[in-house]
């Protein structure tokens, strides 16, 4: 009968962990680049792969698929180069934008994308996905779109984690 | 007859500044400059309402919040933004006892620099208590270390019957 009892309060300490646990399973994530910059962007539209910025930036936040629940991300990724500094791209400021997110995961955010340069839309509603979100401070996400006319994969953008924080 | 040149030539020099000015408003927002925001919150409440038994919560357990949303859409942009906020046993008096609170952001339909306007889901421990319901994610420009309050809408109890306020713990803007 003791044996029982002890059971069974096992048994409701180990459901109440449980229940407590469950509340925070569902795991959000943000990432910033607001210091080291990118590492790479390929613009198929101009045929250029610039490696150095004269400004790179990104915010992004997501929170992982759960049952009943599609996930939510916001993405947007800005490089531009400076007239003294233009790089093999010229003198332009680029924009990638997630419009949608159809998936998420620890590690990725798969959606509709808008490629803006210096304003103007250049890829719209363009699936792609950013991948190596996941990654420790001091290493690299990669953002590949694909366009309807240059193909899979053809724009991409992949920049360095400066800050993150998970729960 | 002078007069009337000066007169038009004044329109002209208005008009231009005008064009001029969206051009340059324009080129302004496509430039970049401040127009995407995140705000992280740790530990750092104010307080949590519970729309449904109209409860609020200030002694806290456990509290995280991330979001992120850039304040162009619409129209210029789609309404773009993520928020999640969780909060981990809400403790209170006899009757509001104990609960867990998630608080999600799923679709967005007006942002700017402050406000993230959309429709949420709240959930009271694990189980959804206000499904799609309308809701404001305000005071979001504010500093660190001080509040921004996101107001839900319950079908039942009324407007901003649901409150998770925080303060902000790191904010980043570009």
């Amino acid at each position: 009968m003791k044996k029982h009892i002890v059971l069974a309060f096992f048994a409701l300490i180990v459901t109440g962990m449980i229940s407590v646990s469950a509340a925070a399973f569902d795991h959000t994530h943000s990432v910033w680049t607001n210091n080291s910059g990118g590492i790479k962007m390929i613009d198929p539209d101009i045929g250029c792969e610039a490696t150095s910025f004269f400004k790179f930036r990104t915010i992004t936040s997501w929170t992982e698929i759960s049952p009943g629940y599609n996930g939510e991300a916001h993405f947007r990724g800005f490089a531009s180069f400076s007239r003294f500094f233009p790089g093999p791209c010229g003198e332009h400021t680029y924009e990638f934008t997630l419009n949608s997110a159809s998936a998420t995961s620890v590690s990725a955010i798969t959606g509709s994308w808008d490629v803006r340069r210096d304003g103007t839309l250049l890829c719209s509603a363009c699936s792609g996905q950013v991948t190596g979100l996941n990654q420790t401070v001091g290493n690299s996400y990669d953002l590949l779109i694909d366009d309807p006319l240059y193909g899979p994969a053809a724009w991409e953008f992949s920049g360095l984690i400066d800050v993150r924080n998970d729960y | 007859m002078k007069k009337r040149i000066m007169i038009a030539f004044s329109v002209v020099m208005i008009a231009a500044v005008l064009f001029s000015g969206r051009a340059i408003l324009r080129n302004v927002l496509a430039a970049g400059t401040i127009h995407t925001h995140s705000v992280w919150t740790e530990d750092d409440p104010v307080s949590v309402r519970d729309g449904n038994t109209g409860c609020s919560y200030t002694s806290i357990l456990k509290w995280r919040s991330i979001t992120s949303w850039s304040e162009e859409g619409p129209p210029l942009y789609p309404a773009i933004a993520h928020f999640r906020g969780v909060v981990v046993r809400a403790s209170g008096s006899f009757f509001c006892g104990h609960h867990d609170y998630d608080f999600r952001l799923i679709d967005a339909s007006q942002t700017d620099k402050e406000n993230i306007v959309g429709t949420w889901d709240v959930y009271r421990d694990g189980s959804l208590v206000c499904s799609g319901c309308t809701g404001t994610a305000s005071n979001l420009g504010a500093a660190v270390s001080t509040t921004y309050n996101v107001d839900i809408d319950d079908p039942i109890n009324g407007v901003g019957a649901w409150q998770f306020y925080a303060n902000v713990n790191s904010r980043y803007d570009f």
